[in-house]
């Protein structure tokens, strides 16, 4: 750091005002990181959005911005501690696998079994992926990075960075996709209720549904991730890591013999995958390839994303009552998107608010565990789509 | 940028028809799967 100080005063008094002006904002874009790392660890202590993985992103932004640390690269391109993590857990895909691994565990498709209608809402709701890679086309990006921003509209952090990771985006691009990811999935409870209650009447989010509680079979259970695996893995072969890893960890839950391994996938694997993965990604976060303007496009299109995702459910669902007599509540639609459970809390608590006996949460938690698969499909369909169209798959 | 627009609005009609056609399939296997009965014990 003095070296630097050095510098700047030996370019200011030789007048060398250009390796001064290098130097001063290279100082400058220090500053602004070191701000950013603390807003996101602002937000996620105070704001408790996804401290989880906001805090760990934002020390990471600190850490790397120290100058002359190389605890990602050296001055001679030697990797550090956090290039090595880096190039061993989140360039090879690893890390996104296996809290994939941990998600699957975590998850009970039971309310899917007893509402297997609300599929087709995880599906409507991926509409935001498709609309955001079309904006960011429009905003000049490449197909490749349209295609990887888009999938923040996914609500999934592991498919964002998998998908940004596989189509080779520079460090700087997968470190904003990643923070938009997982902000925005934190702000579901802001994003959603205005765009609901713009494309709804009153007397739509009124409307009550019928739920018909009833067993599931444990042999169903089991067969369930097995059958998807082969399923999206014959239709998509690029999309078995994800998939494959998601019910994975299902069946080590569901199998009823494996609860050590169970437990052990949505705790320890889970908490020390996260902890490793924001740090790492944080550390990516450097001011040359953080601050430009693609980063602040990317943190607006993460918005769009939402939108268009919640937009894309509410109006599909209001499609749907076109032809069925049983109406669906549009607001379900909206829980379709992949941020579970806090998207279906959401839903029921505007459902509450419009009428106090209106109860919607079993259907909105089955469209949010349809979300979960929905979004993987989706992100596995623009890694095969953009990915053939560019050679790499 | 024109082409590129050409394959996104490709891509999204492609992508949008495949995620609805695989969860079409999911909606089948879970509506099959469905019928098996649960036991009383479970």
């Amino acid at each position: 750091m003095l070296e630097k100080f050095n510098e700047l005063f030996a370019a200011l008094s030789n007048q060398n005002m250009d390796v001064a002006r290098e130097i001063g904002l290279e100082f400058l874009g220090m500053l602004v990181m070191f701000a950013i790392g603390g807003i996101l660890i602002y937000l996620a202590i105070k704001k408790d959005y996804e401290p989880a993985l906001l805090l760990p992103i934002g020390f990471g932004a600190i850490l790397t911005n120290i100058p002359m640390t190389n605890i990602f690269t050296g001055p001679d391109g030697e990797t550090g501690v956090f290039g090595f993590l880096y190039n061993n857990t989140i360039a090879n895909e690893l890390f996104p696998v296996l809290i994939f691994i941990a998600v699957g565990a975590m998850i009970d498709f039971t309310p899917l079994f007893q509402t297997p209608f609300m599929l087709f809402f995880g599906a409507a709701a991926q509409f935001g992926i498709f609309a955001t890679m079309m904006v960011a086309l429009l905003f000049g990006f490449s197909l490749p990075e349209a295609g990887a921003i888009g999938v923040i509209g996914a609500a999934d952090g592991p498919t964002s960075i998998y998908v940004a990771n596989a189509f080779k985006l520079d460090k700087g691009l997968i470190a904003a996709i990643t923070v938009a990811a997982y902000s925005y999935m934190s702000l579901v409870p802001i994003i959603q209720p205005p765009v609901i209650k713009l494309l709804t009447t009153s007397e739509e989010r009124k409307i009550r549904m019928n739920f018909h509680q009833r067993k599931v079979s444990k042999l169903a259970k089991i067969l369930f991730p097995i059958l998807v695996t082969i399923v999206a893995g014959l239709i998509a072969p690029e999309s078995v890591a994800l998939v494959g890893a998601l019910m994975f960890g299902n069946l080590i839950r569901e199998c009823g013999v494996l609860n050590r391994l169970s437990e052990t996938a949505q705790n320890v694997l889970a908490n020390l995958v996260t902890l490793l993965l924001g740090i790492t990604i944080g550390t990516t976060m450097t001011a040359s390839s953080f601050l430009n303007w693609k980063t602040l496009v990317i943190m607006l299109m993460g918005l769009v994303a939402f939108i268009f995702d919640t937009a894309g459910g509410v109006l599909f669902a209001k499609f749907i009552n076109l032809f069925r007599k049983e109406k669906i509540n549009p607001m379900v639609g909206a829980a379709g998107i992949s941020a579970f459970p806090m998207s279906a809390r959401v839903i029921q608590k505007m459902a509450k608010e419009e009428d106090p006996m209106n109860f919607v949460l079993m259907q909105s938690v089955a469209a949010n565990v349809s979300g979960q698969l929905g979004s993987v499909v989706a992100g596995s369909m623009i890694l095969v789509l953009v990915g053939r169209l560019i050679g790499l798959v | 940028m024109t082409e590129n627009i050409i394959n996104g609005l490709r891509i999204s009609g492609l992508g949008l028809l495949g995620v609805f056609s695989v969860l079409l399939i999911f909606y089948v296997v879970v509506i099959l799967l469905g019928r098996i009965k649960a036991k009383e014990e479970e």
